[in-house]
């Protein structure tokens, strides 16, 4: 352990604290990864964390210099974004050789959460009073044996700490910027945020000459006008920009949180969200450019589908047509051997995300959820069908399109698809359209029905 | 009638040897024969095609000690597999840095944080190909299945003990590998 090393930097969880056990530099081809205890088990949140560091959505790789690292927590994260900003910290802990795994109790012992955006800006998080909850027997005992400890939330969040919690040796910050969270740990060398700056050009010296009154009055208000003019774009600019570097991110649930909470506010902020939405609404991929085909493969009369799998015969290959806009002509099970749904956009700049889900039309469980993508190149779904398949079954696809990669099977887009039973797929499918429609996103769907 | 091979052509006794391999396979696969009458199709083909498929006792047994069930194994996996990986064409034995077919990449580089990690990096040419599930097989080692998570951007990183069957099969020029 480096002898500067004095911080003990730990995540906020609902669970718990979750300590950072050591920060590693990869090789640059290597993904970033999170993992367990220094076990070979990546946990889920390490494509997250790839993102969080990798240029152009990331802000590790732009702040630290490094695009590659694997990061070992003493537990696991299963999802979300508020280890960012202890993460952050870890990395410029870590920078400083003032990191520690194994923190002794005269070590500083800090416990983060927050979202941290690409300007550095520390977002509100959920559940906050629940992670100081679990906190609070162990930085009790940590107070209680003389070590200091630093408990830093996002300043939206700050409210709901309970009003007697900073005492003895307990800190609590609420910061609205990653650089007053560096601050309070006592970490003066700042990053290097890129955020865009607005750059004032001197005015060329006008040499002086005399004016009469009433141009001069005209040439004030035009000055004041031009003011105001500029000072409102300012301030559209600014919002816009927060909302779209949000959405390049993929941060969609935070933009989705973003939009929600201007739409709560005053009148100004009312108008600015919908012209944000607005303008994600008719920048949204065509819904006609968009498809989902089905090909089906039938083993030849007289042969088995398992000689088929065995690559004796050739199936017959036909597309399936359909009987609406948006089912497929019901298909029999019997001879059936391999369904191929194919999901596809005739621009190959849209990104699409589907998911495949299966479920007996007498169930209540889904039987087989496939995701795909996101990716610019078509979906493929191909799905074996064996010969215990002896009940009626539906198939559903759903694929959304944007023109920024989707946030994947465990993003905010999948949260609004998801209904975990069967029987709400289609009943509220015009409500989830809705909600994506307003985000930017297109949607399409199918519904296969399989009867024996 | 007999017919006699020596008035067949070439193609004619392939089609006859596929004919014969097909029905023997077909056959053999679906109603089992002395060494496999508690290996069903159903399951081998359930645990080649299905990622989360726990097989049995019995099959695991088979594909290890039984070189005609592992060899019916291999050749379901070849006709269901998205990429199958021959053996390593090498001058030298030994361990392999990089496997690669056509459309497919794998490559290894070692945790610099444990050396007794490895990464093992799945590139695909076909941003769309998205297999969930790995095979190596090979005479000598056990057959390994390994689940694989989502492909993102093009590929898929796992990371493996060094020691583990998984990656020492893969670096190993005698082993195959299938992706579906």
């Amino acid at each position: 352990m480096n002898e500067t090393a004095d911080l003990g930097i730990f995540i906020a969880t609902t669970k718990g604290s979750v300590g950072i056990q050591r920060i590693t530099e990869e090789d640059p081809e290597i993904a970033s990864v999170v993992c367990l205890a220094g076990k070979a088990m990546p946990l889920p949140i390490s494509n997250a964390y790839q993102d969080f560091v990798r240029q152009a959505t990331g802000v590790v790789q732009r702040d630290f210099g490094h695009g590659s690292f694997r990061v070992d927590l003493s537990a696991t994260i299963e999802d979300g974004y508020s280890w960012q900003l202890g993460l952050y910290l870890g990395h410029a802990a870590e920078t400083a050789d003032r990191l520690t795994g194994d923190p002794a109790h005269e070590a500083i012992h800090v416990f983060a959460t927050g979202e941290v955006n690409v300007d550095l800006e520390v977002l509100s998080v959920d559940h906050v009073t629940l992670k100081l909850e679990r906190l609070k027997n162990h930085v009790g005992n940590l107070s209680a044996e003389g070590t200091r400890v630093i408990i830093i939330v996002p300043s939206g969040n700050l409210e709901e700490a309970p009003d007697d919690f900073a005492h003895g040796n307990i800190e609590l910050h609420g910061v609205s910027t990653v650089a007053e969270a560096l601050r309070a740990i006592g970490i003066t060398a700042e990053p290097r945020p890129k955020k865009s700056t607005n750059v004032i050009l001197t005015p060329p010296a006008i040499p002086e000459k005399k004016i009469n009154r009433a141009k001069g009055l005209v040439l004030a208000l035009i000055g004041l006008i031009m003011i105001g003019i500029a000072a409102a774009y300012i301030t559209y600019e600014t919002s816009f920009e927060a909302w779209a570097s949000l959405e390049r991110a993929g941060k969609y649930r935070a933009l989705d949180n973003a939009l929600k909470k201007a739409n709560d506010s005053g009148v100004i902020d009312r108008f600015r969200a919908n012209i944000y939405q607005n303008y994600l609404i008719a920048t949204r991929p065509d819904k006609d450019r968009l498809r989902i085909r089905l090909i089906e493969h039938r083993a030849p009369e007289g042969k088995t589908c398992a000689a088929f799998h065995l690559g004796r015969v050739k199936a017959i290959v036909t597309e399936s047509q359909r009987r609406s806009e948006r089912a497929f002509q019901v298909g029999q099970i019997t001879g059936l051997c391999q369904l191929e749904f194919i999901a596809e956009a005739d621009a190959n700049s849209i990104y699409l995300w589907g998911r495949y889900v299966r479920w007996p039309s007498d169930g209540q469980k889904f039987s087989e959820i496939i995701t795909r993508g996101p990716s610019r190149q078509r979906l493929r779904w191909k799905i074996d069908l064996t010969r215990q398949l002896q009940r009626d079954y539906i198939i559903h696809i759903a694929v959304v399109a944007d023109d920024q990669p989707v946030d994947g099977a465990s993003g905010w887009v999948a949260e609004q698809l998801w209904t975990g039973d069967p029987s709400n797929i289609l009943a509220r499918w015009e409500q989830r359209l809705r909600s994506l429609n307003a985000r930017g996103f297109e949607l399409v769907d199918a519904t296969f029905s399989l009867t024996r | 009638m007999a017919t006699d091979p020596i008035k067949l052509n070439d193609r004619e006794m392939t089609l006859v040897r596929n004919a014969l391999d097909a029905a023997e396979m077909t056959e053999h696969l679906l109603h089992g024969d002395a060494q496999t009458t508690s290996i069903g199709f159903a399951e081998i083909y359930a645990y080649a095609t299905q990622p989360n498929y726990r097989p049995s006792d019995a099959l695991r047994l088979a594909l290890t000690s039984d070189s005609g069930v592992r060899r019916d194994f291999e050749m379901l996996l070849k006709n269901v597999s998205i990429y199958w990986m021959p053996k390593v064409a090498a001058a030298s034995s030994g361990e392999v840095s990089t496997r690669e077919i056509d459309g497919c990449r794998i490559t290894f580089h070692a945790s610099k944080a444990d050396a007794n990690q490895i990464f093992v990096i799945i590139e695909f040419t076909d941003q769309s190909a998205s297999p969930r599930t790995l095979f190596i097989c090979g005479q000598d080692i056990p057959m390994t299945k390994v689940e694989l998570p989502e492909v993102r951007d093009g590929r898929i990183q796992l990371l493996l003990e060094a020691a583990s069957d998984a990656v020492k099969g893969l670096r190993d020029i005698g082993t195959e590998v299938f992706l579906r």
